[in-house]
């Protein structure tokens, strides 16, 4: 019996979907409200300390942080293989997908919570919060999210953000220049994990972000798209009011976003990896 | 053909050290001397672009990331097996290997420049040290070396290492609580290899106060890391022995002010 615990809109939890549909696993979804607080709840708590989705129960036994949910379910799972046979490019796929955790997941927030998430929080009453706030495991982070509340796309750490989700869309379209998928020849983990966080820009209707300057990006993004399991995983599950309130916001947010973009520096057509000591 | 670029006091190169030796394959040692820089020699930067030890080369194959290289052998030697087989705990073991690169590897540094590095850093000329410091392509990082080299353990940093340190030692008394026997689990694998050089760091400064009476299981479980056949070849012997004995004898020094920095804290 699996359980996974999740939310729509998270690309993390989208990555663990993407992996059950494209195994073809039966599994059972329980919604966390995030926007409501609901991961800071003692029941959640207890099989999550870090108050975060994804989280997947299997046969009673919590497995955490979707990267290592996603290699638990290859490895229980491996039927339909989602990780290259040869172990230097298995080896390549782990480094991309560690990548992706060092990057895209901490930067995240700090790019799609001026546009979305604050004014999902902004429907809660002044006391309610306040103990969102308050309940946050992560101090360090609850600050950050109180200053995008106020400041938006003019706080630093947003606007670094974006750059450093620049910076890694300029890696992918590096690297997509030199093999059919992200790692190799053959769709893989490495394409699964990444493929959400596009899927939320364009939640957003940030397309513009890659439609012209990322040809390479733009033509994976199709190939992902065509796939059934991508679309079960990361489109069909969106509620059709976040949709349409996400697509307002973003449209509204994007003319920001677009003006720190223009700030960027040009890809140094380094080795995909060299971003990451540049970054850190 | 295996060959591993390393550094003898580097945790991530240590790591991949004690695997190595676990699983009792040969391979050939190239050590790079990262507090001089060589680094970033384009050489060395081609293998591993992020200028870091270690990488393993296999085959004329270079796999960087200590976590992937771990793994990588396990997958290309998988005898005898370093991941759980119960494929929870393995998952386990992934977070634990994992949380000991993000939280730790920096901290660890927070601990060792003010009381050892430091001094080898400063015995560099002028030129050399200028290199050092221009080698560095990170500024952040870079900002942090420089107030660690300079004000020792009195710069913020390293009071904040100190205290994400006692509280790692916490985390580690309470996983092998749970476990009772290996951080992920009945057996060893590569969460222990992964936690193994953070004690030994300790270890060295002659800082085993530091846990030896607060925390039984942990002091437990390192007496079982240092039986085992791969710690003397893995942490010891490829320590300079000049190097070693300057550790202990510059920790011992510097004991009591950390004991403080705990005191302070209200951690001791």
């Amino acid at each position: 019996m699996l359980i996974l615990y999740h939310h729509p809109a998270s690309p993390s939890s989208a990555k663990v979907r993407f992996v059950l549909q494209e195994k073809g696993i039966a599994w059972e979804g329980a919604i966390v409200d995030l926007y409501q607080g609901e991961q800071f709840s003692t029941a959640y708590l207890a099989i999550n300390e870090a108050a975060v989705v994804p989280t997947l129960v299997h046969n009673d036994r919590p497995v955490r942080e979707s990267l290592v949910i996603c290699e638990y379910l290859e490895e229980a799972f491996p039927t339909v293989p989602l990780a290259p046979a040869d172990l230097a490019l298995r080896a390549r796929m782990r480094v991309w997908c560690k990548d992706i955790e060092t990057f895209m997941s901490v930067s995240l927030a700090g790019t799609i919570f001026p546009a979305n998430d604050r004014h999902e929080l902004a429907r809660l009453a002044p006391e309610q919060l306040d103990a969102y706030f308050e309940r946050h495991p992560n101090r360090r982070l609850a600050e950050r999210r109180r200053a995008w509340m106020t400041e938006g796309y003019a706080s630093p750490d947003a606007r670094y953000s974006v750059l450093t989700y620049h910076k890694f869309l300029q890696k992918m379209e590096f690297q997509l220049g030199r093999s059919e998928w992200l790692v190799g020849n053959s769709f893989s983990l490495a394409d699964i994990e990444t493929a959400p966080y596009i899927a939320v820009l364009e939640l957003l209707q940030f397309q513009n972000w890659w439609a012209d300057r990322f040809p390479q990006v733009r033509a994976w993004y199709e190939k992902i798209k065509a796939r059934s399991a991508f679309r079960r995983a990361a489109v069909d599950v969106v509620p059709d009011r976040l949709r349409r309130d996400m697509a307002k916001r973003g449209a509204e947010a994007w003319p920001e976003v677009e003006a720190i973009i223009a700030t960027a520096e040009p890809f140094n057509g380094k080795s995909p990896w060299a971003m990451r000591a540049e970054a850190l | 053909m295996l060959t591993l670029y390393h550094f003898p006091s580097s945790v991530c190169a240590a790591k991949v050290r004690l695997v190595l030796y676990e699983k009792e394959v040969p391979w050939e040692s190239k050590i790079i001397e990262i507090l001089k820089g060589e680094q970033f020699q384009p050489w060395y930067v081609a293998l591993n672009p992020n200028a870091v030890v270690p990488t393993l080369v296999h085959d004329e194959q270079p796999i960087v990331e200590s976590a992937v290289i771990c793994e990588y052998l396990d997958d290309v030697f998988p005898d005898p097996p370093l991941r759980p087989a119960d494929l929870v705990d393995r998952s386990v073991m992934r977070i634990w290997a994992s949380d000991v690169d993000t939280y730790m590897n920096g901290i660890c540094a927070g601990i060792t420049y003010p009381a050892t590095h430091r001094h080898e850093v400063l015995k560099l000329s002028p030129e050399e040290l200028q290199r050092f410091y221009d080698g560095h392509t990170d500024k952040d990082k870079l900002a942090r070396r420089k107030r660690l080299i300079e004000q020792g353990y009195q710069a913020p940093d390293a009071k904040h290492a100190v205290l994400v340190y006692d509280r790692f030692l916490t985390k580690l008394e309470d996983q092998l609580a749970k476990t009772g026997a290996w951080l992920a689990g009945k057996s060893y694998s590569i969460a222990d290899a992964a936690a193994t050089p953070y004690l030994v760091r300790l270890d060295m400064l002659n800082y085993q106060e530091w846990w030896r009476h607060s925390r039984p299981r942990l002091d437990d479980w390192y007496e079982r890391i240092k039986a085992r056949l791969s710690f003397q070849p893995a942490m010891i012997d490829v320590m300079p022995a000049k190097f070693m004995a300057d550790m202990g004898t510059r920790g011992s020094g510097y004991w009591p002010e950390v004991r403080e920095i705990l005191k302070d804290a209200g951690a001791w």
